[in-house]
């Protein structure tokens, strides 16, 4: 049983509380997502549940957080912790042993666990989670899935309560998404623990909890069943809501039940609407243009001379390109990109910018020529203030005062960071380093912009917005995305990496409809309709809307 | 002094294997390296030195790290010629000169090369690669986690002792946090090969901010995840697959302890004291430093197979 009581929290020297006066009482068992913008006060909220919040941040508090009968700001989180489990975002810093046993056993042996019990506890731990095979492996050899999979097994050893999940899944790709998630939610069918999980990627999540809390700036707004947001005011909600609900909200009033939260359910409920589509249209597919930017022939990679993390990958970029470059992780998607701007070199093949070797050309032409933001902002920020930062490159580059002041000025009120232009980059929120981030290489308009993962932790409106300064702007664009609902509303081509080859390549419309895993949700919703007339490479919301009007 | 690319890089990492040595109690692992430590603190003896250094070559080779080894001995025949020269440039002792420096140099005068001087510094050498080398053996063999263990029951607290081996844990990974800020600020036009002195200081700083920054992040993440998993929560702490000692252990264990317990005696009486200046002692003095000597050697010499009398035991 947790219980919030008017509580509010300050970070140290902050001006605005992070939390703001919340009230809830979550009892045990329950299934809750929690949700909201980036920076809105969802970590911030799942912390002060085993005491993080304010014992480790310090900062100041009013009103009070009782979990289990206990004061949570009161106490010791490493005394909460025989209570409250948590999971991390990031799989490469939470775990501490270099074996998989061991990392399961570290909880345990702090609290002086007998050798016996920890025995007996490690088997169930690994049971529940299905990793027994992993057993003995070393952690740092194990992919992202399978350490969040361990993270999971070593709380759950604990047998604590209440289990705490910051956003488990972010730094994966869809299929380990998929496969914690499941975990997650089979522990709490079958354990009966009560599961606190933040995420933003609701089309996930939503049909499995029992309850949804929504907060945005520091307040709840909303505490429910998912299944009755339809009465809420949500299309104020800055939360990316799935596909099909957010769809099915144009056609609220026809709607008998609830607001449909699934593709299956989407299908019942929209029946009406969709088996009678307005228009008779069929999608054109936009074809590359005749230019090459970049061309690769034949090309190899291995970083240890070994292993080839490419092998003979043969792809053009023609200009005006639109590319989303899709692929579980550790399939090369990475190298690939870093192939494009001489990072690394091929050990077999030729890459060729423009018709020029890459190595032919200077660093000041080649940053002009290809632009790449990394997945980890703070890589990128040295500057002492965000204008600063978004105008070395400008400054590199040797343009006059005025056209930076201008140029810097533009993209910072584009990305919503023009009010901190005069902070340290590193002070900001994780999603407004990203866009600081961003900004910096955008300005100097690159003629091929690459982007490693640049939505991560976006929520929705911040993609919309980058989305569109991306088709406005930019000439020639290749976005890494895991994010299948992103790429097909940003790219025009999709190309699909596995274990280094390209396995598909062509217009998104091909690539994205019927496949198994990379569907959007659209798509698999319009399938049975296709006979209607809907036409069956459908593939977003503003597009189903043409059809049906 | 060329800057090694991260492939070239040392990766001084314990990687699982499976050798007689591996296989050996951490407190057996930590009772060689500490006698070898601590006989090469006490003797300046070319031979002794040489014998502690041969230990450490044997036991690398039986324990199937040599190539990673050898890296780290490469290294020290990299510090040799700078061990000469600053020996040539501070030191100006011994009598046998087998080179003079054809012109005076200002503040320093006439500089000799003596033989005494030379041998001191390969001796001095063969000392740092004895250490050395024996601590990359324990590196590369032991599990942190084992090794974390041992520590704790040697009653050193046990906070420090995790802090201690995290950070370790960590030198690789912020080495390749380290590769991916150049890249990031090489995409933004940072040139490390460009501009003048000031400016790649600079230059460097743009990639030490970021460093930092991400080190702090990463370090208050663990903190968090160690914090949440009850880590401080009582003074003591338990262990899972608890380090027991076997009576085999105790055995090698005393033999790798003989040694230093030797050598102890041998300072007590004097013997095995080596000078180098004005003229170097003769390698052998007396019969009892010979016979010592011998000891020593038969000592390091014998363990390897004994390890590898007691891995067929295990095995079979």
């Amino acid at each position: 049983m947790i219980e919030f009581n008017d509580f509010s929290f300050f970070y140290p020297d902050a001006k605005s509380p992070s939390l703001d006066n919340i009230n809830v009482q979550i009892s045990e068992g329950e299934f809750l997502v929690i949700t909201g913008p980036s920076g809105g006060g969802k970590s911030t909220f799942l912390r002060s549940i085993n005491g993080l919040i304010p014992n480790f941040y310090g900062g100041k508090i009013s009103g009070e957080v009782i979990v289990h009968g206990k004061n949570a700001s009161e106490t010791p989180t490493n005394q909460m912790s025989e209570l409250v489990g948590m999971v991390f975002q990031d799989p490469e810093n939470q775990l501490i042993s270099s074996r998989v046993e061991r990392e399961i056993a570290f909880g345990m042996e702090n609290l002086c666990f007998p050798e016996s019990l920890m025995k007996k506890r490690i088997e169930e731990a690994l049971d529940a989670v299905n990793i027994s095979r992993l057993r003995n492996r070393i952690t740092s050899e194990l992919s992202g899935g399978q350490k969040q999979k361990v993270a999971i097994a070593s709380a759950l050893s604990m047998h604590p309560s209440i289990l705490l999940l910051d956003e488990p899944t972010s730094e994966l790709d869809p299929r380990s998404a998929e496969e914690v998630l499941n975990v997650i939610e089979k522990i709490n069918d079958e354990l009966g623990l009560t599961i606190l999980l933040v995420e933003h990627r609701l089309e996930r999540v939503i049909h499995h909890v029992d309850r949804m809390l929504l907060i945005d700036d520091g307040k709840l707004l909303y505490d429910g069943s998912p299944r009755k947001i339809k009465s809420a005011h949500i299309e104020n909600w800055k939360v990316g809501l799935p596909p099909v609900t957010r769809l099915s909200l144009h056609f609220k009033d026809r709607l008998t039940n609830g607001l449909p939260l699934t593709v299956k359910e989407a299908r019942l409920s929209l029946k009406d609407v969709l088996s009678n589509p307005g228009k008779n249209v069929t999608w054109s597919k936009k074809e590359s243009s005749g230019k090459i930017c970049l061309s690769m022939e034949k090309v190899y990679f291995s970083y240890d001379g070994e292993k080839d993390v490419l092998k003979n990958v043969s792809f053009n970029v023609y200009e005006g390109d639109m590319i989303a470059l899709m692929g579980k992780n550790a399939s090369g998607k990475t190298t690939l990109v870093k192939l494009m701007n001489g990072l690394v070199k091929q050990r077999k093949g030729k890459v060729l910018l423009f018709g020029k070797k890459i190595s032919d050309y200077s660093l000041d032409d080649l940053i002009q020529k290809v632009g790449i933001v990394f997945q980890d902002p703070n890589l990128h920020l040295f500057n002492d203030t965000v204008e600063e930062e978004v105008a070395f490159v400008l400054r590199n580059l040797e343009m006059d005062q005025k056209t930076i002041d201008k140029k810097v000025s533009d993209i910072l009120k584009r990305f919503k960071i023009y009010e901190y232009r005069n902070s340290y980059p590193h002070d900001l929120s994780g999603g407004q380093r990203q866009r600081v981030a961003l900004a910096s290489v955008l300005v100097s308009e690159p003629e091929v912009l690459i982007l490693d993962e640049p939505t991560r932790g976006m929520d929705y409106y911040l993609k919309q917005e980058l989305i569109s300064f991306l088709r406005e702007k930019s000439k020639t664009v290749i976005m890494i995305t895991h994010d299948v609902e992103t790429a097909a509303e940003f790219a025009d081509r999709v190309v699909l990496l596995s274990e280094g080859n390209i396995i598909s390549d062509g217009n998104k419309r091909d690539v994205l409809s019927k496949a198994l895993l990379f569907s959007p949700q659209i798509n698999r919703l319009v399938q049975p309709y296709a006979k209607n007339g809907i036409p069956d490479d459908t593939l977003t919301v503003e597009e189903i809307l043409e059809v049906v009007g | 002094m060329a800057k090694p690319s991260r492939d070239k890089m040392l990766e001084l990492v314990y990687k699982r294997k499976r050798s007689i040595f591996h296989d050996s109690s951490p407190f057996l692992k930590m009772a060689w390296l500490f006698s070898i430590v601590m006989i090469s603190v006490l003797f300046e003896h070319p031979i002794i030195l040489f014998i502690l250094f041969l230990s450490s070559f044997l036991v690398a080779l039986v324990s199937k790290v040599f190539s990673d080894w050898a890296k780290v001995m490469k290294l020290v025949v990299f510090f040799v010629p700078f061990v000469i020269v600053f020996n040539m440039v501070v030191n100006a002792n011994g009598e046998t000169v087998l080179w003079q420096f054809p012109f005076r140099i200002p503040l320093f005068g006439i500089l000799n090369i003596t033989a005494e001087e030379l041998l001191f510094s390969l001796t001095m050498c063969i000392r740092i690669a004895a250490i050395l080398g024996a601590f990359t053996v324990l590196n590369l063999t032991t599990d942190p986690d084992d090794l974390l263990i041992a520590l704790t029951k040697l009653r050193f607290p046990y906070r420090s002792v995790v802090v201690t081996s995290l950070s370790t844990k960590f030198v690789p990974v912020m080495l390749s946090d380290l590769k991916n800020i150049q890249d990031a600020q090489r995409s933004r036009g940072v040139d490390f090969s460009k501009g003048k002195i000031i400016e790649r200081i600079k230059k460097y700083g743009a990639v030490f901010f970021p460093l930092l920054s991400k080190s702090l992040d990463r370090s208050v993440q663990i903190a968090e995840a160690m914090e949440t998993r009850g880590f401080g929560r009582y003074e003591k702490r338990s262990f899972y697959k608890d380090t027991r000692i076997s009576k085999s252990d105790i055995f090698l264990i005393f033999v790798s302890l003989l040694p230093l317990a030797i050598s102890l005696y041998m300072v007590s009486q004097g013997i095995g004291a080596f000078k180098f200046y004005q003229r170097i002692d003769p390698l052998i003095k007396s019969s009892s430093e010979a016979f010592f000597i011998l000891i020593i050697l038969c000592l390091e010499a014998f363990l390897i197979p004994l390890l590898k009398i007691r891995g067929l035991m295990v095995y079979d």
